[in-house]
């Protein structure tokens, strides 16, 4: 009697055990069935020869299956799905054995020739997690065979092993912070989206299977980059190895607060880029220097400012004829991208193309010099650099002297101080060029920019709204030279070859 | 007797048994159950390290809380210990189901958006930081899947119910040392170029604005005198924190800022009377005498006219007398991290001495210099002297930084000001710096006619760092 109560306990526990069990070998059989992404788990193939059976032979199974014997055919071979590695895992796991049979292979055996539409693979769990583990539990001498057998093959080939985990983790790396580059990447980036001139494009690396070899995209012959207010040009013959040349003629003036007309100047000139680089041309990492050497004459762009419906401005302030030298340099000795603008030339008020007062006191505002330097920081939000900013800090001057026109000519300086400024760049680039913007702040005010891509064509062509607002002072009273209220400027930019 | 033993044995160890699956913790109930449940949760490729910030959700929709739980019932899949759990349970939870007191805990795999963790919570372990969960979790979505069956679990995913969402966001700022622009009206700092020496120090060079000076009480705009300048910091060992520098020196050029406010009490305007020098050393030195003094940071810092202005330059049209600021110096010791206020940040507490002269100028039409109204004071009874206390508390890192300080200062004058400096930022890229300070004894025959009985000032930050 006491044997047979013993007995129910043993049965009331086992069957309580039993049912745990069974849930838990039903759970990971059915998630190494279902969860077809994210098993980190590994299938070592291999095709058993005569020799081999003796081992893998008379494999037990459960649940009153009979037991499994591995075959010998050229069209079944087999796959131990196994655990390699884990957390509180000391050795390699075998989960299941899969028959892999290659039925349209074993029905075409005499027939020459198959198409791959023919294969039809079959794979069977002939040993289950469940089978397995019992196997471990209960006959661990047949289940150590196995697995020296498996060791076996990773040992003779350690490739034999496939991962079976199929989420890409590699490519799914996140990054907390955004990035900026180490070498010309963010300048050059910036320098394609909104430059009007041309920069060399990423150099496209495609790996054969013996040899890398790499080219660069494929150009038009020409570029032209125009607006109403700006042209530039570059033809093939104008790139070199370490460089380009293209020609500009621009209407517009670093500086002064000023929108294009608006200064009543037009500029014309080249601007060359040019890499210090050693035997072999590298654009991202060679220093490169960017730079405009242009003349500037005065142009009375009054009347056109006033009747141009996209163009509001009331140009007051002439800038003199003279020289434009606009350069950025790269990142030298570890240092910021540098940029400097020097623009100067002749002191004529003689013939002024706005008169400001009564013909007894009339007055013009000239400026002769202006400067410019700053310091450029980049920055990515993210390594996929869809979102780049830009932010230029530097300081700015600008000259301007008052004549008065009666009784003769009387000049003096009224104005010439160094003030900062900053301007912070946007650029959103999905997969090319689509959107930037951009935010000035100097000498009281507020310059604000901003293009869009709307058309595309095909062969090269692009065309993009351009629009550019320069607001009336700030935090002081305008000065005589500057117009009361905002100016703006809305025009279509237009691109080929870029 | 022996049979009857027995069987009280047995009623006793089944009965056990079923109290133990109530009340105690859940802890594997045999070595092959752990075994393979470790097996079952190594087959997943392993996320632990993102667990915080995957996507977290609580369902707090009644009725659909009920849809799911009776799918649970409906498949007898709920468990406490590996156990199946019995109805008296079941019913006794039903009530909490019933009064809404039963919520989901749902957290999303790292790749994609299966659902990775699934546990009923009761409504009072939600703010616990360990919460006591109802039953085993689920940790397979498929098992899950199961259970709940594919519509089901497909909607769970959707997320389209009352739900909220705890996916944590990450804020830890780490400082960058490439390049560090700080722009402050009152203290913008631009570091532009580093280099390192050893393997793990750094020499930074910066370019740094300052306008005004708090510890001789004329703070920002209100100091006609805008300081340009370079500076260098050395970090010994590179550190997280910005304010870790082992030494910082600068050397600025001051300039006439221009009078950018109108004074409100201050009978008198303050002017810039020349171009002056600035210079500062900041460090702590004395941790290579005493080690437990590498916190104590001494500063020294002054600024001095160097010429005197042509009269033209001021600007003025008809004589006028004013006063001018030309020198200053200070030195403080300030000892930071003296205690952590707990997430608030760490506590600091400065003491100092600042002195700063003042000239009574006047500006005579047609003439080329100012003239000196006071020529035979000499220069130390042009100085008035402050001693000043600064206790604060600082934070670097997460979601908000911040500095705030109290300041209480005296002058040898018999005035003096009592004021708050407040640096808030968010995630270290936006914030805002004000700076309050207050007049006590202002009525005092003695309180400069220059001065405001209080001074605010303030200026919107934006640091981006790489």
């Amino acid at each position: 009697m006491k044997r047979f109560c013993i007995l129910i306990l043993v049965y009331l526990s086992s069957s309580l055990f039993g049912q745990n069990l069974d849930n838990i070998y039903y759970k990971i059989e059915s998630k190494l069935k279902k969860d077809n992404t994210y098993l980190n788990i590994h299938a070592v193939n291999f095709k058993p020869e005569q020799k081999d059976l003796a081992a893998l032979s008379n494999i037990p199974l459960t649940d009153g299956k009979k037991p499994y014997n591995f075959k010998v055919s050229e069209f079944i071979d087999y796959n131990f799905v196994v655990l390699v590695e884990g957390v509180e895992i000391d050795s390699m796991i075998i989960l299941y054995i899969q028959e892999v049979e290659n039925k349209a292979a074993a029905s075409t055996e005499f027939i020459t020739s198959s198409t791959s539409e023919d294969n039809q693979i079959v794979e069977t769990m002939v040993v289950g997690f469940k089978d397995l583990q019992e196997i471990y539990f209960s006959e661990p001498e047949i289940y150590d065979r196995l697995l020296t057998f498996v060791d076996g093959i990773l040992k003779n080939d350690p490739q034999a092993k496939k991962p079976l985990l199929k989420i890409n983790v590699d490519e799914q790396i996140k990054k907390s912070k955004g990035i900026s580059g180490k070498n010309n990447q963010d300048f050059l980036n910036f320098q394609r989206a909104n430059s009007i001139h041309t920069y060399p494009r990423d150099q496209k690396t495609s790996t054969t299977s013996s040899r890398r070899r790499t080219q660069e995209t494929s150009s038009a012959d020409y570029k032209i980059d125009a607006s109403f207010s700006h042209a530039t040009f570059n033809h093939k013959a104008m790139a070199f190895p370490f460089g380009d040349i293209s020609a500009e003629l621009n209407f517009g003036n670093k500086a002064t607060n000023t929108l294009p007309f608006e200064s009543m100047t037009g500029a014309l000139g080249v601007r060359a880029r040019i890499g210090i680089s050693g035997k072999t041309v590298d654009h991202q990492n060679d220093f490169q220097i960017d730079g405009k050497l242009m003349g500037r004459m005065r142009l009375n762009t009054n009347g056109l400012a006033k009747a141009l419906p996209f163009l509001s401005a009331e140009p007051r302030l002439h800038l003199g004829s003279g020289f434009i030298f606009d350069i950025n340099l790269t990142r030298a000795f570890g240092l910021p991208f540098i940029n400097l603008y020097v623009a100067s030339g002749s002191k004529d008020v003689t013939n002024p193309y706005v008169k400001i007062g009564p013909a007894d006191s009339s007055r013009s505002f000239f400026s002769f010099t202006q400067l410019e330097s700053s310091m450029s920081f980049y920055w990515n939000t993210s390594e996929d650099m869809t979102i780049r900013f830009r932010l230029d800090l530097g300081i700015s001057k600008y000259d301007v002297v008052k004549a008065v026109y009666h009784k003769g000519t009387q000049t003096a300086m009224v104005y010439n101080q160094l003030l900062p400024f900053a301007t912070l760049y946007f650029n959103f680039v999905p997969n090319d060029e689509f959107f930037a913007a951009y935010f000035k702040l100097y000498d009281g005010k507020v310059n604000l920019g901003a293009w869009f891509k709307f058309l595309q064509l095909s062969g090269g062509h692009i065309f993009r709204f351009d629009f550019n607002y320069v607001s009336s002072p700030l935090f002081r009273q305008p000065h005589e030279w500057e117009s009361e209220g905002a100016a703006t400027l809305l025009q279509v930019r237009y691109r080929y070859g870029f | 007797m022996k049979l009857k033993l027995l069987f009280l044995i047995f009623i006793l160890v089944t009965s056990f048994s079923v109290y133990a699956q109530e009340v105690e913790p859940a802890e594997p109930i045999d070595d092959v159950i752990k075994e393979l449940n470790n097996i079952y949760s190594n087959l997943e490729y392993n996320t632990i390290a993102f667990d915080d910030l995957k996507r977290k959700w609580i369902i707090t929709d009644p009725i659909f809380i009920r849809e799911i739980f009776n799918r649970f019932v409906v498949n007898n899949a709920l468990r406490r210990n590996y156990r199946k759990v019995t109805i008296e349970e079941i019913k006794q939870l039903a009530e909490d189901i019933y009064e809404g007191r039963l919520l989901i805990d749902l957290r999303q795999r790292y790749y994609d958006d299966e659902v990775e963790f699934f546990a009923f919570l009761p409504e009072n372990e939600i703010d616990k930081k360990e919460p006591k969960l109802l039953f085993d979790p689920i940790v397979d979505p498929y098992y899950l899947n199961e259970i709940l069956g594919n519509k089901l679990y497909e909607r769970i995913k959707e997320q389209t119910y009352a739900l909220n969402v705890l996916t944590k966001e990450d804020y830890d700022v780490k400082t960058g040392y490439f390049f560090d622009v700080n722009l402050n009206i009152m203290e913008p700092e631009i570091m532009f170029w580093s280099t390192t020496s050893n393997y793990r120090n750094k020499y930074l060079l910066s370019a740094f604005g300052k306008w005004g000076n708090d510890n001789i009480f004329v703070p920002g705009w209100n100091l006609p005198n805008y300081v340009f300048g370079f500076g260098i910091t050395y970090f010994q060992s590179l550190s997280n924190n910005p304010r870790n520098f082992t030494y910082k020196v600068r050397l600025g050029i001051g300039s006439p800022s221009g009078q950018v406010y109108k004074p409100v009490t201050a009978k008198q305007k303050l002017y810039n009377s020349g171009q002056n020098i600035y210079f500062s050393i900041t460090g702590d030195p004395l941790k290579y005498v005493w080690e437990e003094l590498e916190d104590l940071e001494l500063n020294l810092q002054g600024q001095f006219s160097m010429q005197e202005m042509d009269a033209s330059a001021y600007g003025l049209k008809v004589a006028t007398d004013f006063y001018t600021l030309r020198n200053y110096w200070n030195i403080e010791g300030r000892w930071r991290n003296l205690f952590n206020m707990f997430d608030f940040g760490n506590f600091e507490a400065a003491v100092g001495v600042a002195s700063h002269d003042i000239n009574r100028f006047r500006y005579t039409p047609g003439q080329k210099k100012t003239v000196d109204l006071d020529p035979k004071k000499d220069t130390f009874d042009r100085f008035t002297h402050f001693g000043y206390v600064d206790v604060g508390v600082v934070r670097t890192g997460g979601l908000i930084q911040h500095s705030i300080n109290f300041v209480f200062g005296h002058s040898v004058e018999g005035f003096g000001y009592y004021g708050l400096k407040t640096k808030v930022m968010l995630s270290d890229t936006f914030g805002f710096d004000v700076r309050f300070y207050s007049a006590y004894n202002s009525d005092l025959s003695k309180f400069p006619v220059w001065r405001e009985e209080s001074y605010i000032v303030f200026s919107p930050v934006l640091r981006i760092n790489y």
